[in-house]
C-alpha cells in the first residue's frame, strides 16, 4: 500500500500504535516489576514506581522454599514429550491426507479440528476414570498422553496445511528413483516440511507449557508442571505479591525466551498454517 | 514385487491415519458416549469391592433437577455471556489490526510486544488481573476510584465479577486475533486495493468489500480460536474466584468440576448432565459454524 505520509502523519501513527503496544504489554510488565520489589512496595497505594524498594529476594525465596526445578522439569518432559508424540502420530496422518486426499478428506479434518472446540469437561470424568483405573493419575506419562491427545487436533491441522504446500511430484521423482514409503516420508518429505514441522512443535510446546485444566485435574503434587505450581502457590500464600510474581515470572520466563527468538516460526503457528 | 508394493501404496493412507483416528476415538467418540450414559445414572464414582460398577439408573432424573438447580442456571447464562463477549476479540483484533498496518518505526520489536499475552498461561492471566481488581492497591481499583470516587472490588461483586474475569480473557485473545490479521493483511492484494481505491472505495466499505473477504482464512481461524478460548473460561474463573462469590462466577465446566470432582461431592452421574447440557449446545453452535466453512471451502 504505498501511499504518501506526511511526517507528522507517521509521528502520529507511530505514537498512536506504540501506546497500543504498550497497554497489550503493560500486564507483563507490571508483574515483572512487581517481582523485584518487597511486599510491601508491591502493596503501596498509590503505587510506587521509582521510589519503590528494589529487591531480588522474592527470587531467592521462591526459589528455596519451592520445588522449582522439579515442576520446571516436569513441565519440560510434559510438553516435550506430548508434542513429540504428538508428531510421530500425526505426520503419517498428515501425509496420508495431504497427498493421497480421499472423497471425505476434507470433511475428517474440519470435524477434527472442530473438537478442538468441543469443552474439555464433555470428556473429562470418562477420561479422569480411565487414567485412575490405568493408574495414570499425577504421573508424567499420563500428562503426556492427555496433552497429547488434547492437542493432537491441531498438529495434524497443521501439518496437513504445511505438507499440502510441498508439490507432490517431488516425492513422485523420489519414488520413481525406488525410494520405498518410509524412505520418501523420512528423507523427502520430513525434510522439506521441517520448517513447519518446526512451527507446529513450537507452538505444540507453549500451548503444553500452558496447559492447566488437564493438569490440574490430573496431577497433585508428583508429575504437577509449573502450570498447576503457580495455582497451588497462589491459594495458601495468595497475599505475598511480590513473591507470586516471582513465581509467575519464572513460570513464564522460559517460554518468553523461546517465543522471543522464534517468532517468525510462531507466527505462522499461532495461525494454524492456515494464514501466510 | 510389484504387486506387494502397489499394495503397499494403496494400503498405507489407511494404515498411517488408523493410529490418529484410534486416539480420536479414545479421546471424543468413547468418553462423550461414556459421558452420555452415565448422565442416566446416580454413581458417587466408586465401584464395590468387586470392582463392579454401583451406579443406579435414574433415567432423566439429573436433568430433570437440573432444570430445576439455580446454581446450573447462572452457570449456563453465565456461559452465554463468556461466549458472546469473548466473539468481541475478533472484530476488535480486526480493527486494531487494520489500524496499526501502517508503516511504523521499530516494527520488529513492535509486534513482538503482542507476542507475550499469548505465550502466557491462562494461570498467570487470571493472577495478573485479580491484583489489578484487588481493592485498595489495585491499579484498576485506583482507577475507578479516581474516575468515579468509589472503588469497586470487581471481583467480589457478583454483578461484576463475571465480566471482570472475561475482561482478563479478553486481553490476551485480542492481542491472539490481532496478530492472525496482521498476518493475513500482509497478503491482502495490494493491486486489488488499488483497483477499489480508484472506483471510489474507501473507509468501511473497503474494509467490508475488498479487505475482509481475502481476510476470509484469518476469519474462520480467528472464530476458531476465540471459541476455544470461551470454553477455557475454566482456568481463569478457578484463578481468580473458584466461582465466588456464592457461586455467581460460576460456569458449566467449573460447576461440573465441583460436583464430580472435588471436595463438594462425587456426583459423577450429575455432573455428566452437566456435561451433556455443554456439549449439547456447542453442538448447535459447531455445526453450524462448520456447515458454513465446509460450504465455503468446497466452493472455492
Amino acid at each position: 500500500m504505498a501511499r504518501a505520509v506526511s511526517p507528522r502523519r507517521k509521528t502520529l501513527t507511530t505514537l498512536a500504535a506504540w501506546s497500543v503496544a504498550f497497554i497489550i504489554f503493560f500486564p507483563v510488565l507490571w508483574m515483572i516489576l512487581t517481582s523485584f520489589k518487597t511486599e510491601a512496595s508491591a502493596v503501596a497505594s498509590p503505587p510506587e514506581l521509582l521510589g519503590a524498594d528494589w529487591t531480588l529476594e522474592n527470587y531467592a525465596e521462591v526459589w528455596q522454599r519451592s520445588d522449582y526445578p522439579r515442576f520446571f522439569w516436569n513441565s519440560v518432559v510434559i510438553s516435550l514429550g506430548s508434542t513429540l508424540l504428538g508428531l510421530a502420530v500425526a505426520i503419517p496422518a498428515a501425509w496420508a491426507m495431504a497427498f493421497v486426499p480421499g472423497k471425505r478428506t476434507k470433511d475428517l479434518l474440519m470435524w477434527m479440528l472442530s473438537t478442538k472446540m468441543m469443552p474439555a469437561v464433555a470428556v473429562m470424568i470418562p477420561l479422569y476414570l480411565l487414567f485412575l483405573k490405568l493408574g495414570l493419575i499425577d504421573t508424567r506419562f499420563g500428562l503426556v498422553i492427555a496433552l497429547m491427545l488434547m492437542n493432537l487436533p491441531i498438529i495434524v491441522w497443521m501439518l496437513y496445511t504445511y505438507f499440502r504446500e510441498i508439490p507432490g511430484e517431488i516425492l513422485e521423482a523420489a519414488r520413481m528413483d525406488g525410494a520405498g514409503l518410509v524412505k520418501e516420508i523420512l528423507y523427502v518429505l520430513t525434510p522439506m516440511a521441517l520448517p513447519g514441522i518446526a512451527s507446529t512443535l513450537l507452538l505444540n510446546v507453549i500451548l503444553a507449557w500452558n496447559e492447566a485444566f488437564w493438569t490440574i485435574i490430573l496431577t497433585t503434587t508428583k508429575a504437577a508442571p509449573l502450570s498447576a505450581f503457580i495455582a497451588s502457590f497462589s491459594a495458601p500464600q495468595g497475599l505475598f505479591y511480590a513473591k507470586l510474581s516471582a513465581a509467575s515470572t519464572m513460570a513464564i520466563a522460559p517460554i518468553l525466551i523461546l517465543g522471543w527468538f522464534s517468532q517468525k516460526q510462531l507466527v505462522r503457528g499461532l495461525t494454524f498454517g492456515a494464514v501466510k | 514385487m510389484a504387486s506387494r508394493s502397489l499394495n503397499q501404496r494403496s494400503l498405507a493412507p489407511w494404515l498411517f491415519l488408523a493410529p490418529g483416528l484410534a486416539m480420536f476415538i479414545v479421546y471424543v467418540i468413547w468418553p462423550i458416549g461414556e459421558s452420555l450414559l452415565l448422565s442416566l445414572y446416580d454413581w458417587d464414582g466408586l465401584y464395590n469391592r468387586e470392582g463392579e460398577f454401583t451406579g443406579r439408573f435414574v433415567g432423566l432424573a439429573n436433568f430433570e433437577e437440573l432444570w430445576s438447580d439455580p446454581a446450573f442456571v447462572t452457570s449456563l447464562v453465565n456461559n452465554v455471556i463468556w461466549l458472546a463477549l469473548y466473539l468481541l476479540a475478533v472484530p476488535a483484533g480486526l480493527l486494531i489490526a487494520v489500524f496499526l498496518n501502517q508503516s511504523v518505526r521499530g516494527i520488529r520489536l513492535y509486534k513482538s510486544l503482542f507476542f507475550f499475552p499469548f505465550v502466557i498461561s491462562q494461570v498467570v492471566v487470571g493472577l495478573i488481573f485479580s491484583w489489578f481488581y484487588a481493592p485498595n492497591f489495585g491499579l484498576f481499583y485506583m482507577i475507578i476510584e479516581w474516575v468515579t470516587g468509589q472503588g469497586v472490588a470487581i471481583l467480589a461483586e457478583e454483578k461484576y465479577v463475571t465480566y471482570g474475569i472475561i475482561a482478563a480473557g479478553l486481553w490476551p485473545q485480542i492481542a491472539y486475533v490481532m496478530i492472525l490479521y496482521l498476518t493475513g493483511l500482509n497478503n491482502v492484494a495490494p493491486d486489488q486495493v488499488e483497483a477499489a481505491r480508484l472506483d471510489g472505495a474507501k473507509g468501511w466499505r473497503m474494509l467490508w468489500y475488498v479487505i475482509l473477504p481475502q481476510l476470509r482464512p484469518a476469519t474462520f481461524i480467528a472464530v476458531v480460536v476465540t471459541v476455544i478460548g470461551a470454553l477455557r473460561s475454566f482456568d481463569l474463573v478457578s484463578i481468580m474466584t473458584t466461582g465466588g462469590p456464592f457461586g455467581s462466577s460460576r460456569v458449566l465446566s467449573f460447576y461440573m468440576y465441583e460436583q464430580a470432582l472435588s471436595e463438594y461431592g462425587y456426583r459423577m452421574g450429575y455432573g455428566a448432565a452437566i456435561a451433556v447440557v455443554l456439549f449439547g449446545i456447542m453442538m448447535i453452535f459447531i455445526s453450524g459454524f462448520i456447515w458454513k466453512m465446509w460450504r465455503d471451502e468446497t466452493e472455492r
